[in-house]
């Protein structure tokens, strides 16, 4: 090259649009020349000024997490006036709003700053119509914020390289020249420095001779030479696909013409450019499958990997800690093994449940409905209490003597240094790859930007604004890949301009990505910028056009991929660059384009799938073969008549999930809860009671008792409620028991347990096993078996026994056989029922079951006897899906995943669900 | 009023008349009568309207510019005798130049755009992320928790106890109480907002209630009542049986109640049937007997009591539901803020509610827009709210008197069935009114399209038997009559503007069999999937979409098709739930984060993925979901779910192959925002709404989704719901502006005020019409066949069931058939035979069936072109593995090597850098800070102190000297190089010190010195050293290079500064210490 061969590169500094430029300027200057040589000295726009200009005063520029902080603290502080330009400030507490507010206020100031403008004088511009209050207030956040600043020795880089340049001292052992090497989009103050360096400077531009009237004086194209002209893009070279998967499509297809005509590719002059980065994964993901190496030379963002993932969890706890927070946290591998070591040695027997930290939690917040930090720290289990909530409890423990430090650190550094600390113990046993070392490396490299900051106002928000800032710049920060010579790249449409590749592929010719048309913007809007000098989008256009004409000129081939759809099956407009044209040109492409059908790709078609299997791989899981069954309990037939697949899956295999974020109790422990308290009337004094008040006070002070038990002194607010709903029905219950024994009944058996071999014929017989709620004997010799049902409506005997003589529940029947066979009194009269204690009070009452004859019980019990042989020889086939109730709302059911009837649930709760009962 | 101002239209358009083409022409007539196409903002309500509203602009224009005679028939489109060449090619060029300006655009995202540029006013972040809806960050059940606490704070549990007690059915709220509210949060969600989360509307009506009567007072004045009409009527009177019936119910209702305070459950019970029923309905006789005056005068204080009773508690029961949404809606706000998120409700509710931060002027010119004429299309489905965003946009348009500005809105009233989600028709019919309420002069031109352009004339006649005499079709009742009144008294008849496509309409009926069938829901889903397998053995190429008004029967539909080995799908696609592959892998990333979710352990480990994760007993479940966890950390989701791909080869059916790879991309998406906590991204894919292109012919949705599609053929079932649905709320508004003035909860009829009547009669209104604009939706759908499927008529000549199906009946029985029992077709229009021989419709077969043979494509490596970049030799001491750099002494000892590095720079020959020019230590120490300003001032010094110190130690001084050198030296100090390495990469490196001593051509020789500031045990330095051997062989031959020095005469050293050892490597050897 020819820069090269001059010598004394040491004092010549080029200016390259970006880190990929300069490394290309690299391999180039060192393709034909000697082996080692003095480069140049790189710069990007970012570092121009600082390297040529002196210092005007002694103030340093603050990094962008300084000013930013800075900006926040002046923000917190408004005045009220100002405040009232304002409205909807955030709470400072709000971190991350008040952070985020902080910044795209500061980005404003900035873009002024680097055309030396305030925003007092553009708020009196004529352009500016109604918001001039608005701007006098930007101006005067702004003003203290430079005061603040200045009173730390610190200044806004900009605004600084603004006074640099104002001054015009070029400083002492700067670089002898500058090559300006084509930048096609300088900023204002680039421009200024290239001003300023006058003859030192030189411009090289990717344009021919003939075209320099083309561009301005700081090589920028001129929007009105390059805006109008006709796309460079040929007609048969655009290809109109629908969406990124079939891009991919066709981009693998456009390769292999490629490798057709012109043998195996090259990469690196084979290349593939995308305008719209979303799209990248679907051609990586493409090409791996059918075998062709595409891949993005950019890793992933340091967010993203698990160092990323620990601290946003971090964040989250420390911003709102909380069970939800933690139970994050914990899920963050790093954290859940080191709280294990940290717990591990104190109790051997716990070791199980010490292996699954998660799991275990998950299971407490279940049992504990509503439990909160402050539950777990004090070790109260939930009304299972089979949940070792200690372990839970030395965890959380655990995790808040490690977090401490970084909690209570009274400055930014101290953070920092604990927050460092923090995650060397998390790594520390972790064998690094080389990802999470790099990740390592840049947080540690941002947290040393935070060495110094300014005092915080709010001390507790510390740890959270470092977290915050943090993981923001993080966030820019790409993992560098191995360079692979075997792969054909994906480039970024604003590097693809400076690659020297000879054929092309460009993926996404549409209005999104970063060919992107305008934003709206609440301070600067297009048009504003425009008159003020800024970028804006006629400039873009500019910038783009140019760079579209260097890739024709460049490339001998050019295809270019325009999508008719998103890959979430949104419409997308196709470029200026394709569409720029004239007449029946222009009228020709129009209609090509949209009216033209798009490749449309049949999904499970894709190139490099492998061919499908002929019979559905994921059929839902049947039970199979013959089991033994010795033991059922009365409940069990009921749950097998609803939908005997759903009785294997819940009852057989115990899948019973619950959900852990659950806000209340569900049927089933409501309904236990009743029970519970009813077995009150065991005790001598009540069960004799006819006096409903009596009654009343004990069946209350037996809930409060078990509900303070169960959720202790302060339970969740749901359950607050339900237990006032209990009481409304217990009330009219105690009414209802008085009345019982007014009547003569007397309280036998309270939840007498029942366990009885039920003989089934020609195999060997079943025990059944319940509990009978509670068995009242009269005067008179009858005998009443009663079930309690706690269900919002009251129960309708009738239903419990269809008409064709098939029972759906069969407890009763098989009470009246079992009791009979137990008690042997097979003359006994037997009254069967239920009391329901639904909603509404006027419903509470007994209902018993009068006109059932012997011979109807008795096909009830036949039937039971049916449903053993059918579980036995393994019949479960029904797949009616019971509907799905709470507390999966509006999700299906884990069970429904199983039977693979989710589908159905879940879109009948989508738009629909107005639609309720029909009156 | 003057003549109204044809600037202005108001457009009523049937379905299938071509609206999109107004909408089109309109643009066009503006852009070549000299508008600005940006100044035109023209909304709609989904992406793909707007889409082909601009498509259908830019190639008319086109097609224009192609073709003279296309050209011409666009002049007369836009109402002129001819137009240029050039007047379109300028057109056309203008609107491709501002493509991207163009404002054509869904209505959700004009909104969302000025929310972007008015977000400090609205107190939105700067980076809004706009929700589809609240679970998607959890805020569903964040801000449920948040009302239920607060509640609980705020001390007044008992008072919400109550409000949730009278919201619960029958007076008293169920087991759950969070469903209780949820459901009452939704029902009433959009009453609220249209109210404007003001009280007013809700809390009009007196709440106390009123005094029991005393029960045996009533008791005797019915009994005596019975008695005195027995004695003049005689003995076997029913209504005297009746009143005592009455007075036996009433003792017992109050013993059941506990007391005299009857609640409206009770009253209702009470008159359920009997003589105060008929009373209440409003007639005259009572099983034969004539209800008298005094009868009426016996049970009237009954009647008033019940009354009475009833407004105060629902109005209580109205009061209550209000606080609940109120304080829900309260809480959500909060945290709705606090996250920094909103929905597009929510922007549009900001928006509305901001009154004067911002004026308009701002607004646009932030937008970088104006707004000088406004195209409304599908305009019935507007909300109040948004009406209330654009109606000072609309007033001030007709308001100009410039005569410019233009509005325009098309819609039809007809197709108003979203009003469940807020859509609110009487905008579009009173539009006039509502634009003219201020006083405007002019007012809006009218134009009715009826010439369907989509549907055969078999299929519009049956739509003009049904929809042109609704008000007389047996099906429509008392209840019912006013909506029906409301569309056939604006009903045009549509007619066909494609005569010749050839037709079929059926009416069947349900067979016999399925009829008698209990399920009649089943047996219509099962009936309708029948139907299409027998469409599609004649006419596979046709398009299909199977209609009905719920989703269960949808869902039922597509169970029922598959089964019969029809591949269809639901709405525009599916959900990844319907598919077994994918919802097992949707249970492998919820038992990630779920390591105790059983059911979804058991989902994978009985699947062909269970043996991929390593899942294969129940007890592993923890420990794979920890593995999973770390994977999805280190591979994303999206990777490892491909690789899950790769290993289930050969397990996956074609479905199932679509399906995942569907679900590959959508992960991808998902973690390009940012998710990656495998529990909310199972949550997503859960809700993602698939589409397929180039899928299945045979589409099954609700009636709501269809809208604005088209299908050659429809089949429609499950009609057989009633008209009227109960509503939870009675409202009232004001035509225009559609306001809410009075709200109660919907009372039943038994017990209903008089005085609350109104309010229940204008909802039962609403409702019932949108049903029947559903059945109008669903029918127009049809451009050649259509097929409705009803279920049985009632027995015994008791009228006609009060449904869609029954209207059907009512007003198409017996066309074009004979009826028998037999026969299930009820009416026909067409034939069979003229539909067969039709040409075949469209039926785009887009996308080959066969998987394209993967390409061969071969990269030559060798010749790669790719940018390679070598590591740059470190330059400042080897860096500590990061976990150790995280620790305070890593980064300590990094902050020494700068600045240490920048201080030795700073020397060039201790000789002439000593004495009386050198620098003083403040001197050195200020040079530092500016170089490291994050560290104190005394750390500075420090550093100074041991640099100036180390400075005379031997081995120091000696690198720094020219004292032992033979030749003249010249010396550079952090000399940079660039150099190209064996693979080809470019490599860069900085080397602190060398000093090339220019004798001889052949005496020349090199010293290259790299300074370290490690901490180096004693004794170990030379071992120390050796890790650095690299690093200074790449130096030797940098110098080498750049220098023209043969590698034998260049020396190397690293040279530790802190204890004074300079350690030489050779090329080859061994590293030698020298003396300090
Ligand atoms: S009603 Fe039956 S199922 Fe429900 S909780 Fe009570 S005992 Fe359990």
């Amino acid at each position: 090259m020819e820069l090269a061969r001059d010598g004394n590169l040491a004092r010549t500094a080029v200016l390259v649009p970006g880190r990929r430029a300069g490394r290309l300027l690299h391999r180039e200057l060192l393709r034909d020349g000697p082996t080692f040589l003095e480069p140049p000295t790189i710069l990007t726009p970012t570092g121009l000024v600082e390297s040529f200009m002196a210092p005007v005063d002694d103030l340093l520029p603050a990094t962008d997490i300084f000013a930013e902080l800075v900006w926040r603290e002046a923000l917190a502080t408004l005045d009220a006036e100002s405040e009232q330009l304002f409205p909807g400030m955030p709470r400072p507490r709000d971190v991350r709003e008040s952070l985020s507010r902080a910044k795209a206020l500061r980005k404003v100031c900035d873009d002024l700053d680097s055309i030396g403008l305030t925003p007092a004088e553009v708020g009196s511009r004529p352009e500016v119509l109604d918001g001039r209050d608005r701007w006098n207030a930007l101006d005067t956040v702004r003003d203290d914020v430079h005061r603040r600043l200045a009173e730390v020795g610190r200044i806004e880089s900009t605004l600084m390289r603004s006074r640099m340049l104002s001054a015009g001292v070029i400083k002492e052992g700067a670089p002898d020249r500058l090559l300006v090497l084509a930048v096609s989009d300088p900023g204002p103050l680039a421009c200024a420095t290239i001003d300023v360096l006058g003859d030192r400077c030189e411009l090289l531009i990717d344009a021919p001779e003939s075209e320099a009237h083309a561009f301005d004086r700081w090589g920028r194209p001129l929007p009105e030479a390059w805006n109008e002209r006709p796309s460079v893009v040929n007609p048969e070279e655009i290809e109109l696909v629908d969406r990124p998967i079939e891009a991919a499509e066709q981009v693998l297809e456009d390769l292999a013409d490629l490798h057709r005509t012109g043998g195996p590719l090259v990469p690196g002059r084979v290349v593939v450019g995308v305008c719209d980065e979303s799209i990248n994964p679907v051609l990586e993901r493409a090409g791996r499958r059918a075998g062709v190496p595409l891949r993005v030379p950019v890793g992933r963002s340091s967010v993203r990997g698990e160092l990323g993932s620990l601290l946003a969890a971090l964040r989250e706890h420390l911003m709102n800690p909380g069970i939800e927070s933690f139970a994050m946290l914990l899920r963050e591998p790093v954290i859940e093994s080191l709280l294990t070591a940290e717990i591990a040695g104190d109790d051997h027997a716990e070791s199980e449940d010490m292996d699954d930290l998660v799991g275990l939690l998950d299971r407490w917040r279940s049992d504990r409905i509503g439990g909160g930090l402050d539950d777990l720290r004090a070790g109260r289990s939930g009304p299972s209490r089979k949940i070792p909530v200690g372990i839970l409890r030395k965890a959380l423990v655990a995790l808040e003597s490690l977090l401490e430090p970084l909690v209570t650190a009274g400055s930014h550094e101290s953070a920092a240094d604990s927050l460092r600390e923090l995650v060397r113990l998390c790594f520390a046993s972790r064998t690094e790859g080389d990802d999470l070392r790099e990740d390592l490396l840049v947080m540690s490299a941002v947290l040393d930007e935070l060495l110094d900051l300014p005092p915080a106002h709010d001390p507790d928000s510390i740890p959270s604004v470092l977290l915050e800032l943090l993981l923001g710049r993080m966030a820019r920060h790409h993992l560098t890949p191995e360079a692979d010579v075997g792969a054909i790249e994906l480039l970024g449409w604003l590097e693809l301009r400076h690659e020297p590749s000879t054929d092309l592929v460009l993926v996404g010719l549409n209005e999104s990505g970063e060919l992107s048309g305008r934003h709206s913007d609440g301070w600067l809007p297009d048009s504003l910028r425009a008159e003020l000098g800024l970028a804006c989008q006629a400039s873009r256009m500019a910038r783009d056009v140019h760079a579209m004409h260097v890739l024709r000129a460049r490339n001998r081939s050019l295809r270019a991929l325009v999508l008719k759809h998103d890959a979430g099956g949104d419409p997308l407009s196709p470029s200026h660059l394709v569409l720029a044209e004239r007449g029946t040109e222009l009228a020709r492409r129009v209609v090509d384009i949209f009216e033209g059908t798009p490749r449309i790709t049949k999904p499970g078609m894709l190139a490099g799938t492998p061919a499908p299997a002929e019979r559905k791989g994921f059929p839902p899981p049947q039970p199979e073969g013959a089991r033994e069954i010795t033991s059922l309990s009365v409940t069990d037939f009921a749950s097998w008549l609803r939908s005997p697949h759903e009785h294997w899956l819940q009852r057989m295999e115990g899948l019973d999930d619950q959900d852990p974020s659950a806000l209340e109790l569900d049927a089933r422990r409501f309904g236990i809860l009743a029970h519970d308290v009813v077995e009150i009337l065991e005790e001598s004094s009540i069960r004799t009671s006819s006096e409903p008040l009596k009654i009343e006070r004990a069946l209350l002070a037996r809930l409060d008792e078990l509900v303070r038990e169960r959720h202790g002194r302060r339970p969740p607010p749901a359950v607050i409620f339900q237990r006032r709903t209990l009481e409304a029905r217990l009330k009219a219950f105690a009414h209802v028991q008085a009345e019982l024994v007014e009547a003569g009944w007397e309280i036998e058996t309270v939840e007498g347990s029942l366990k009885e071999p039920l003989d089934i014929p020609g195999q060997e017989p079943v025990t059944i096993h319940g509990r009978i709620d509670r068995i009242d004997r009269h005067p008179d010799g009858r005998i009443r078996v009663l079930d309690y049902k706690t269900s919002d409506k009251p129960v309708e005997l009738s239903k419990k026994r269809k008409k064709d003589g098939t029972w759906t529940d069969l407890q009763l029947p098989l009470y009246d056989h079992l009791l009979r066979l137990k008690r042997n009194m097979p003359d006994a009269r037997i009254e069967l029922g239920y009391i329901s204690l639904p909603t509404d009070p006027a419903g509470v009452g007994v209902e018993v079951g009068l006109k059932w004859t012997p011979e109807m019980l008795a096909e009830g019990v036949d039937q039971a006897r049916a449903i053993v042989k059918a579980m036995r020889s393994g019949d479960f086939s029904s797949q009616t899906p019971a509907r799905s109730t709470a507390p999966w709302r509006g999700r299906p059911r884990p069970i429904d995943r199983i039977l693979r009837t989710g589908a159905l649930d879940v879109s009948a709760s989508g738009d629909d669900s107005e639609e309720g009962g029909e009156s | 009023m003057t003549n109204p101002d044809p600037r202005h239209i108001r457009i009523l358009a049937s379905a299938g008349t071509g609206k999109t083409y107004q909408l089109a022409s309109r643009f066009l007539k503006l852009v070549l009568d000299g508008a600005d196409p940006t100044t035109i903002l023209a909304t709609t309500f989904t992406r793909a309207a707007a889409a082909e509203i601009r498509d259908r602009v830019l190639t008319t224009v086109a097609h224009g510019v192609l073709d003279e005679e296309k050209r011409s028939v666009l002049a007369g489109r836009t109402g002129r005798s001819a137009l240029e060449q050039e007047e379109v090619d300028r057109v056309l060029e203008t609107l491709v130049r501002d493509l991207d300006r163009l404002q054509i655009q869904t209505i959700d995202s004009t909104f969302a755009s000025i929310a972007g540029a008015a977000a400090p006013e609205l107190g939105l972040p700067a980076d809004l992320g706009i929700l589809e809806s609240d679970d998607q960050v959890g805020l569903d059940r964040l801000a449920m928790a948040a009302a239920l606490e607060e509640t609980v704070q705020s001390g007044d549990p008992d008072a919400f106890l109550e409000a949730l007690q009278s919201l619960g059915k029958g007076g008293a709220s169920g087991r759950s109480v969070v469903e209780l509210m949820d459901r009452t949060i939704n029902e009433n969600l959009l009453t609220y907002h249209d109210a404007e989360g003001e009280p007013g509307p809700w809390l009009w009506a007196d709440r106390t209630i009123p005094p029991p009567l005393d029960p045996d007072a009533c008791v005797e004045r019915l009994r005596s009542g019975a008695a005195s009409r027995e004695a003049s009527v005689g003995k076997n009177d029913a209504i005297c049986k009746n009143l005592r019936l009455l007075a036996d119910r009433f003792v017992a209702a109050v013993t059941s109640r506990g007391g005299p305070g009857l609640l409206p459950e009770d009253w209702t019970l009470l008159f359920k049937t009997g003589v105060v029923k008929k009373i209440l309905d409003g007639e005259s006789t009572y099983s034969g007997c004539e209800i008298d005056e005094e009868t009426h005068e016996i049970v009237r204080p009954l009647i008033q009591q019940m009354h009475d009773v009833a407004l105060a508690d629902y109005a209580r029961r109205t009061a209550s539901t209000f606080y609940l949404i109120d304080g829900h809606a309260r809480s959500r706000e909060a945290l709705r803020s606090a996250l920094g998120v909103a929905t597009f409700d929510d922007v549009v509710r900001l928006l509305r509610k901001d009154k004067g931060s911002l004026t308009r002027e701002d607004l646009w010119f932030r937008l970088d827009a104006r707004v000088r004429h406004l195209m409304l299309d599908e305009f019935q489905d507007t909300s109040l709210a948004q009406w209330k965003v654009l109606q000072p946009l609309a007033e001030e348009i007709v308001s100009d008197a410039g005569g410019e500005r233009t509005f325009f809105c098309v819609g039809d009233v007809k197709q108003s069935i979203y009003g469940w989600r807020g859509g609110l028709p009487g905008i579009l019919e009173h539009l006039d009114r509502m634009i003219l309420s201020s006083g405007l002069p002019a007012g809006l031109a009218g134009q009715t399209l009826s010439k369907s352009w989509r549907s055969a004339p078999q299929v519009l006649d049956a739509v003009n038997m049904t929809f042109g005499s609704l008000e007389s079709n047996p099906a429509i009742d008392g209840n019912t009559v006013e909506a029906a009144r409301s569309i056939s008294s604006q009903w045009e008849d549509h007619l066909p503007a494609r005569d010749g496509l050839q037709g079929l309409v059926e009416l069947r009926s349900l067979s016999p069999a399925s009829a008698r069938s209990a399920d009649v829901k089943r047996a219509a889903a099962e009936e309708a999937a029948a139907l299409v397998q027998s469409i599609l053995v004649d006419h596979s190429n046709l398009s299909i979409g199977v209609l009905a008004p719920r989703n269960d029967v949808v869902g039922s539909i597509v169970t029922r098709l598959r089964d019969l080995g029809v591949e269809a799908t639901g709405e525009g696609g599916g959900s990844f739930l319907d598919c077994g592959a994918t919802v097992v892998m949707m249970d492998a990333l919820h038992l990630a984060a779920f390591p105790g979710a059983r059911a979804a352990a058991f989902n994978v480990l009985h699947s062909p993925l269970g043996p991929v994760i390593g899942l294969d007993a129940m007890d592993q479940a923890a420990s794979v979901a920890r593995r999973l966890r770390m994977t999805f950390r280190e591979d994303g989701l999206a990777r490892t779910v491909e690789h899950w791909v790769d290993a289930l080869e050969g397990s996956l059916d074609r479905r199932e192959t679509g399906r995942v790879q569907r679900m590959v991309i959508e992960l991808e998406l998902i973690e390009q925002s940012g998710e990656s906590r495998p529990d909310m991204v199972a949550r997503l894919l859960e809700r993602t709404r698939l589409d397929e292109p180039g899928g299945e012919t045979v589409k099954v949705m609700t009636i709501h989704k269809s809208k604005g599609l088209e299908f050659d053929v429809v089949v429609l079932t499950g009609l057989d719901g009633n008209l009227f649905t109960r509503a939870a709320l009675a409202h009232e508004r004001v035509l225009p502006p559609g306001d809410i003035t009075r709200v109660f909860r919907w009372a039943n009829e038994t017990v209903r005020p008089p005085s609350v009547e109104a309010l229940h009669q204008s909802t039962r209104v609403e409702c019932v019409r949108e049903r029947l604009c559903q059945l109008y939706v669903a029918m127009t759908r049809a451009r050649r066949g259509l097929f409705m499927l009803v279920g049985p008529a009632p027995k015994d000549g008791k009228g006609e069931h009060k449904s869609m199906a029954g209207i059907l009946r009512g007003a198409l029985t017996g066309h074009g058939v004979e009826v028998t029992e037999e026969s299930d077709v009820l009416a026909r229009f067409g034939t069979p035979e003229g539909f067969r021989s039709a040409e075949a419709g469209v039926g785009d077969d887009a996308g080959s069936d066969q998987a394209p043979p993967s390409c061969t494509i071969e990269i030559d490596a060798e010749a790669s072109q790719v940018l390679l970049q070598g590591a740059a030799p470190s330059s400042k001491g080897e860096q500590p593995p990061p976990i150790e750099a995280l620790g305070a002494s890593g980064r300590e000892a990094a902050a020494i090597g700068t600045a240490w590095h920048h201080l030795m720079e700073q020397v060039d020959w201790i000789e002439d850098w000593e004495g009386d020019a050198a620098p003083s230590r403040d001197a050195l120490a200020h040079g530092l800070h500016r170089l490291m300003p994050t560290h104190p001032v005394s750390w500075h010094q420090a550093v100074v102190d041991q640099f100036l110190h180390s400075l005379t130690m031997p081995a120091v001084r000696q690198a720094l000297s020219r004292e032992l050198l033979k030749a003249p030296a010249v010396v550079h100090r952090e000399w940079e190089w660039l150099g190209r390495t064996d693979s080809g990469a470019s490599r860069v490196g900085i080397i602190d010190r060398v000093v090339i001593e220019e004798g001889d051509a052949s005496d020349r020789r090199a010293m290259v010195i790299d300074w370290k500031t490690d901490q180096v045990s004693p004794g170990q330095h030379a071992g120390h050293a050796e890790r650095y051997r690299d690093q200074l062989n790449a130096y030797r031959a940098a110098v080498g290079g750049l220098a023209g020095l043969d590698a034998s005469s260049i020396r190397c050293a690293v040279v530790f500064v802190r204890d004074g050892i300079c350690v030489e490597l050779d090329p080859e050897g061994d590293a030698s210490d020298s003396d300090r």
